[in-house]
């Protein structure tokens, strides 16, 4: 276990002054001076206690975080931040979870910034002020309000045949959750920004094969790092603009929760949009495709209609499907895994090129 | 609020909801009555159960008197 704590000016003369601040050096020598704001330039403003102590903050929270199996020490010595007074955290689609304290008694503005690939909020607790109280004392269990995660996903790209993270989000329908989609395919694609060209070329496209989507049983969930007014306002000056009326809701993900439980976000690109990522879900809710695309490169709706098909299609038959395959296409039945039904499916009158290679029409 | 406006009045599509329970019905049986993609009426039936204006009832969900007067 580990805990994010704070690293005064000079941890003794924090000691003295009182620990109203409670925090107390652990492992000194292994922290590098850092600061995301606030403070003296050439204060230790953050340490990672790598002990199983609970640190606090005055009027503020005790944040222990978990290091997740492949943490890696460096990033653990470079993510490290400092917690004082009142902390809020919000979760950034980078994977990074910031944490922001204000310390009431000293007027200082800290950050935290944490990892989430390696680090997992663990538990938080809020710290009324334990005056004389030793971090860890039950003295730091209060009730003091605060704004934090409890629980946070290990980040990472989803994978296939797993069930999709789900969600509750804002849309420009209401608040809609993963679960109301149950029963039918699900396109959840994500957009960087509305008002951009690209994007809206693609809305357009999206609009366009929406009716096509229905007839597969398919419904349609646009996301981007917006404000639902943001998004209404995108959508109703389209319409304005091109007379194409936007059909399908669309994700506001200001705090990124989404973008970064589906891994929408690549730093390399951006770390505040989300990049072009399509995500195929079918009725019972798993992931059953994914496609990713760079910020400078609009989607082929073609190709979102073709995997569409080929997944139903698969689904429905029991076959695979080849290389730039199309509906009315020949099949790939799936390749026989014992000698004897290599043998039959020879005389199985299928088309094959070899015993491991046939096709058939559906 | 999809539905249900932040003055307690029900917009349009929450109205045709509400129309269609009058009598215990499913969220796919309201979507069909009322034209709506299944994922908007199951939001919305969420929003509806919050405002009292329905209640799940045999597998499904019908009017309360509240959700009546706003039929």
């Amino acid at each position: 276990m580990i805990d994010l704590a704070q690293g005064a000016p000079d941890a003794e003369q924090r000691q003295v002054r009182g620990r109203r601040n409670l925090f107390r050096s652990h492992d000194l020598g292994k922290r590098r001076q850092d600061g995301l704001g606030g403070g003296d330039p050439g204060e230790q403003v953050g340490h990672i206690v790598r002990s199983g102590e609970r640190k606090g903050c005055v009027g503020g929270a005790v944040v222990i975080l978990t290091a997740n199996d492949d943490a890696d020490p460096s990033i653990t010595d470079r993510a490290e931040r400092v917690l004082v007074g009142q902390v809020v955290a919000h979760v950034h689609g980078d994977g990074m979870l910031a944490i922001e304290c204000h310390d009431l008694e000293q007027q200082e503005y800290r950050a935290a910034l944490v990892d989430r690939r390696t680090y997992a909020v663990r538990q938080t607790e809020a710290a009324s002020a334990p005056v004389g109280g030793a971090p860890g004392d039950a003295q730091l269990k209060g009730t003091a309000p605060i704004v934090m995660e409890t629980e946070s996903r290990p980040v990472g790209l989803p994978r296939l045949n797993e069930p999709a993270p789900a969600f509750e989000a804002v849309t420009t329908h209401g608040t809609l959750t993963l679960a109301d989609f149950e029963g039918r395919w699900l396109i959840l694609f994500s957009h960087p920004a509305d008002f951009t060209p690209v994007c809206t070329t693609e809305f357009l496209a999206f609009a366009e094969i929406f009716p096509q989507l229905q007839e597969r049983g398919t419904d349609l969930l646009g996301l981007s790092i917006d404000s639902v007014y943001s998004h209404i306002a995108w959508v109703r000056n389209i319409e304005e603009k091109t007379g194409v009326r936007i059909p399908f809701p669309v994700i506001a993900d200001l705090n990124k929760e989404v973008a970064t439980s589906y891994g929408m976000l690549m730093p390399g690109e951006s770390k505040t949009e989300t990049s072009r990522c399509v995500f195929f879900i079918d009725p019972k809710g798993v992931l059953r495709a994914m496609i990713y695309y760079p910020l400078s490169l609009g989607r082929n709706m073609a190709e979102i209609l073709r995997v569409i098909d080929a997944l139903q299609t698969a689904d429905k038959n029991g076959v695979a499907t080849p290389a730039n395959w199309k509906p009315g296409d020949k099949v790939i039945v799936p390749a026989p895994n014992t000698q004897e039904m290599a043998e039959e499916r020879m005389q199985a009158g299928y088309e094959c090129t070899d015993w491991y290679l046939c096709k058939r029409e559906l | 609020m999809a539905c249900v406006n932040p003055d307690g009045t029900v917009s349009a599509s929450g109205k045709a909801i509400l129309a269609a329970l009058t009598q215990v019905a499913t969220p796919e049986q309201v979507a069909a009555a009322a034209n709506l993609p299944l994922f908007r009426v199951r939001s919305a039936l969420r929003e509806l159960l919050g405002a009292g204006l329905v209640t799940a009832a045999d597998g499904g969900h019908v009017l309360t008197d509240e959700g009546r007067k706003r039929v």
